[in-house]
């Protein structure tokens, strides 16, 4: 019988010391494993309550709380209720219960295996792709095993980033005990989960653990789709799945959820952020071609989210002083808690524990951090391997944009897909600042400026990419899948480099 | 029987002739009172008066001390709300909330309400305030069950209850809640609905839409019948009353009703014989 001796594959041309002369040796070379962990964008992760395996009911909502799924989104979103109270109440809790990042956890098996049943199902078409890929040469030195990281998107992403970051340590870990061999995973992020990998990455520790990161159609430095979207709904106009119709068609309904949840307000622009045309500031209205508000000048946080909406004017006051543009309408973010006038003592008692607000703006200080780390004044941080895809030729909002219209009756701020601000002139006369459809280029959520934001010259090839294509399903996109593929092979041979860096040759 | 259940004399007859459903009971919700068909079982139901939850239900031994060790741990502080009231407050994520208990005549009337630091004190005179005025019967108030909150109406109510259609699939739901300004939204926009079903690759028909008073209250109801690749057919009936802004005697009340279309007939003679039951509750 021969005596068996495994070498790792980077180490087949050295010299192997001990072996006795008189015996028969039998050397395997021993593969590395680089597990390719697929990190999904916001609402691509299924969402259930803590302690239930996601099935039934409690308290006449589903346990679990968010799926992607035809059957539970039509049930729960679509054909339900599905109001501004009825969506906080899925997603963040009763109306005394403001954000807890425990209210939720990922909806996957424990331990969660390869986490594909966490995610969205739209997603298994391109990870199934990876899976059967043939990566030809690269097959004799690695195996790629094709893992699915979801995470609690309600949540901070500096807590996704944790998570993933500790997902990391488990996937090298089980790979390791597989295959003897594994130090690093690639990454690949759609939209939100590029902010998650960066974090974990940059912030988290788990830098040295990634290969490199594969980008698509990542909100690099937030996008004002966010703010449109929390102003009139998801627009009608795109050709949007099931899914992104059903998050809501007005500005109340998303509202509820997105500013409840500091995950979701971390998908706005940043303070590095700039429209396509180059320009800080991304709110802009306009009378008759005169630009009458022109915001951030340098800080949305300050400039645009911490203003409150106030969407009509104060009677008798002209010309009046709301500023309609804030982000968030405080009536919003609780539905089910009416504001009183004056009367009743216990509405007045009510309305002064009613924090919804200093609970917006705590979600709000959270996000606003994550930015400060992931996109300090000198850049958005970037992995030292990084490629992206950038989706354009679909119509975005890189500026949100309202025109200024005489106003004679209407009093509705939140018609369906759009947004009225109401307010008084200096001439004393009502008006109406309507917000315009998107116009600008990206891939129908990312504006194409912040797609861009970690693209950088002299990458290898593929380099980083611009395609047509659309946000959500980015990974359905044949040359985006063409475009990945080739991306992680960069990768790979990047890492075949850097554990051959002392046999020479040319990286 | 149940605390509060009413025994309704006499049957319903649906409009449609078909199967008799009769009313075994009425239950007293918010502001509102609703006859119970037969077959249904109810699942869930929550009560909120000027913010704070409460709830009452038979005093069942022990159950407020499991109250107390869910929360082991994150505890407080115990404040005093009065005579026989026992009370917490604890620390959920950055949530401070406080929970409290009654018990009146062989009911625990519980509350939950949370407070931003420092407001504690405005959420225990709130919370005392609530359970102070609660009294059994269900002839007047803010119902809960076995009996009601006489106060208000707050600007803050909202209610919700579910029930089981038992032996199908087939769900009912009730709830209210007062508004700023009507809700002329909710189950109001079909073709939404119908572009939602078609982003499914499936179809919406609408099977009836109309006008239809209940209790005084001139609200929308309509059917509709959605069809989905690879499923049996599903019917959903819904009546949406908009709500007057401002007014806790007129919130937006909504029924839904949903099975497979092979449970139709049922639904609608359960529907047929709610619906028309339902009566508001005198404030005082």
């Amino acid at each position: 019988m021969p005596k068996k001796h495994q070498v790792d594959w980077h180490k087949v041309d050295k010299f192997l010391a001990g072996l006795e002369t008189k015996e028969t040796h039998e050397i395997e070379v021993r593969r590395e494993a680089i597990p390719l962990v697929f990190v999904p964008g916001i609402m691509g992760t299924h969402l259930r309550r803590p302690g239930t395996n996601g099935e039934g009911d409690a308290d006449g909502f589903p346990n679990l709380r968010w799926s992607t799924s035809t059957g539970w989104v039509l049930s729960n979103l679509a054909f339900a209720r599905s109001d501004g109270a009825y969506r906080r109440r899925l997603i963040v809790g009763k109306p005394y219960q403001s954000f807890n990042p425990d209210y939720l956890e990922v909806d996957e098996d424990s331990p969660p295996g390869d986490g594909w049943r966490g995610i969205m199902e739209d997603y298994h078409i391109f990870l199934n792709i990876l899976r059967e890929h043939d990566w030809k040469e690269l097959d004799k030195y690695f195996v790629f095993p094709v893992y699915a990281v979801g995470y609690n998107w309600t949540d901070d992403v500096k807590s996704a980033g944790t998570y993933l970051a500790k997902r990391i340590d488990n996937i090298i870990e089980e790979s390791r005990k597989i295959t003897g061999l594994c130090e690093k995973v690639i990454l690949i992020s759609h939209s939100m989960g590029g902010l998650v990998s960066r974090t974990a990455s940059e912030l988290c520790g788990a830098k040295e653990k990634i290969v490199g990161i594969v980008h698509g159609v990542q909100p690099v430095n937030g996008s004002p789709g966010a703010y449109w979207r929390m102003k009139a709904g998801f627009e009608g106009f795109n050709s949007l799945g099931l899914v992104q119709r059903a998050l809501g068609n007005s500005g109340p309904k998303v509202t509820a959820i997105m500013g409840n949840i500091p995950g979701g307000l971390t998908l706005l622009p940043n303070k590095l952020y700039k429209g396509n045309d180059g320009k800080a500031e991304w709110v802009r209205v306009t009378d008759g071609g005169n630009l009458i508000v022109a915001e951030p000048q340098a800080d949305p946080y300050e400039e645009i989210y911490r203003r409150k909406a106030v969407v009509q004017p104060k009677a008798g006051e002209k010309p009046s002083s709301n500023e309609y543009w804030g982000l968030v309408d405080p009536a919003l973010l609780n539905p089910e808690n009416t504001t009183p006038e004056g009367g009743d003592p216990f509405d007045e008692m009510n309305a002064e524990l009613n924090n919804s607000w200093d609970t917006y703006l705590k979600n709000l200080a959270i996000a606003e951090a994550l930015h400060d780390q992931l996109s300090p004044p000198t850049g958005p941080l970037p992995h030292e391997q990084t490629l992206a895809a950038t989706g354009i030729q679909h119509k975005s909002a890189d500026i949100i944009e309202m025109k200024v219209e005489s106003n004679l009756f209407r009093r509705d701020p939140y018609p369906n897909q759009c947004f009225r601000g109401f307010f008084v002139n200096a001439a004393g006369k009502n008006m109406q600042a309507v917000l315009q459809d998107p116009a600008g280029d990206g891939d129908g959520t990312v504006p194409a400026s912040s797609g861009v934001g970690v693209d950088a010259p002299n990458r290898p090839s593929p380099g980083d990419i611009k395609l047509r294509m659309e946000h959500q399903p980015a990974y359905e996109n044949e040359l985006m899948q063409e475009w990945a593929v080739k991306a992680i092979t960069a990768m790979v041979k990047h890492r075949y480099w850097e554990q051959r860096k002392d046999a020479g040759g040319a990286p | 029987m149940r605390w509060g259940l009413w025994l309704v004399v006499g049957v319903m007859v649906n409009c449609a002739g078909e199967k008799r459903v009769e009313l075994t009971n009425k239950e007293a919700i918010g502001r509102f009172r609703v006859g119970v068909p037969e077959g249904l079982t109810a699942v869930s139901r929550s009560q909120m008066i000027y913010g704070v939850e409460v709830v009452a239900e038979p005093a069942q031994p022990g159950a407020w001390d499991a109250k107390v060790a869910a929360q082991a741990g994150k505890i407080v502080s115990r404040p005093s709300l009065g005579a026989g009231v026992a009370a917490f407050w604890y620390k959920q994520g950055s949530d401070l909330i406080l929970e409290a208990q009654a018990l009146r005549d062989g009911v625990a009337v519980s509350i939950v309400r949370d407070a931003p630091e420092g407001k504690e004190a405005v959420a225990e005179k709130l919370a005392s305030a609530v359970l102070e005025n609660y009294k059994p019967g269900t002839a007047a108030g803010f119902c809960l069950g076995p009996g009601a909150i006489h106060m208000g109406p707050s600007l803050s109510e909202s209610v919700r209850m579910n029930w089981q259609l038992l032996g199908s699939g087939g769900k009912l739901e009730f709830s209210t809640q007062t508004v700023t300004e009507p809700d002329t939204k909710t189950f109001m926009d079909v073709e939404e609905e119908r572009g939602l079903a078609g982003a499914a690759g499936g179809t919406l028909t609408v099977l009836s839409e109309r006008e239809r008073i209940l209790a005084g209250l001139n609200g929308r109801e309509i059917r509709i019948l959605v069809t989905l690749p690879g499923q049996e057919p599903q019917v959903r009936f819904t009546w949406h009353y908009p709500g007057v802004g401002r007014d806790g005697t007129k919130p937006k009340i909504d029924f839904v009703a949903k099975d497979s279309v092979s449970g139709q007939p049922r639904l609608e003679a359960v529907w047929e014989a709610m619906l028309p039951s339902l009566e508001p509750v005198p404030v005082n």
